[in-house]
């Protein structure tokens, strides 16, 4: 079975929020994956402090890192980048956490209102 | 003229510094300036920022510190006396802030040092963000040999830049993002602390 666990990266001194995601959620980002177009433009920065994105490790060597318009997928020791304009993957992921784990005030101060 | 201030610049000019200026040892005021920061650790980002183990596993506690544990290590946790609260710097009792925290794991509180490296140890700074139990956090900050500050923001890698993308010169001045309070400069003195 293919388990993944997210991070939201919110925090420095205290351990970020992290959950399971289901396998049906996986899949639909998966869906949303195949779906993006290579980053052709210059991909955002994240700020030191503050909400800096959401990390996705799965037990089969796949790991997403998110960042507003930017997904970037790890496998096997291959990296790809690629645009989400409508942050589409962002926001599966953060809906994805159970109610209240991550602090979405933090996120919405970064980004904007993410919903 | 901004370049000139880049701690890898500043790193440079002192390597050249010394290769052609070996007599500046009997300059009291060289000797003075060279010592102040000479126990601080070395600027090493590529060490903590693995994509794996180390980077994911140390806070910038144990990167302040100067001390992997592989823990995301918390200030008190080490004297079973963790932080409990951290919507201001110092809190009432029987709460713990991560100052108290830091405090028993036997970091030296130094307010007064006013951006100066200790002569023993090193210097590291304690930052806030205030809010609630579910947005609060804490900071560290870390004094460097070039006099420069670094930082680890959690699990995400090491850094020498704050959130403007600027040197930083004083945690004080520089722009921490919503950590908006500076608490204190504290003292690590090398093999005293015990974090976990």
């Amino acid at each position: 079975m293919n388990e993944c666990i997210a991070r939201a990266l919110v925090f420095s001194g205290r351990p970020d929020p992290t959950w399971k995601i289901e396998e049906a959620i996986v899949k639909e980002l998966q869906k949303i994956w195949d779906s993006l177009v290579p980053m052709q433009r210059e991909p955002p920065s994240a700020p030191p402090l503050g909400y800096r994105g959401c990390l996705i490790k799965c037990n089969s060597d796949i790991e997403w890192y998110i960042y507003k318009n930017l997904v970037t997928l790890k496998r096997s020791g291959k990296t790809e980048s690629r645009d989400d304009s409508c942050r589409k993957f962002e926001k599966l992921v953060i809906s994805s956490a159970p109610k209240g784990l991550v602090p979405s005030s933090l996120i919405e101060d970064e980004c904007g209102q993410i919903d | 003229m901004r370049f000139l201030l880049d701690p890898q610049i500043i790193e440079l000019r002192e390597k050249r510094l010394s290769a052609w200026w070996p007599c500046r040892w009997w300059c009291p005021c060289y000797w003075w300036w060279w010592r102040r920061c000479k126990c601080a650790p070395l600027y090493e980002p590529i060490w903590w920022n693995d994509s794996g183990q180390i980077q994911y596993n140390n806070n910038c506690y144990n990167y302040a510190t100067n001390y992997r544990t592989d823990t995301y290590a918390q200030p008190g946790e080490a004297a079973n006396a963790k932080w409990t609260n951290l919507s201001a710097c110092d809190v009432p009792s029987p709460d713990i802030s991560a100052k108290m925290g830091a405090i028993s794991d036997c970091l030296i509180d130094a307010p007064a040092a006013d951006n100066r490296c200790p002569s023993k140890g090193h210097l590291v700074a304690l930052v806030i963000r205030p809010g609630n139990m579910y947005t609060w956090d804490y900071h560290w900050y870390r004094k460097g040999r070039n006099k420069y500050w670094s930082h680890k923001p959690g699990g995400t890698p090491v850094t020498n830049l704050d959130n403007s993308g600027n040197a930083i010169s004083d945690p004080r001045t520089a722009d921490r993002g919503g950590y908006t309070e500076f608490c204190t400069f504290m003292k690590v003195m090398h093999g005293h602390i015990k974090i976990k």
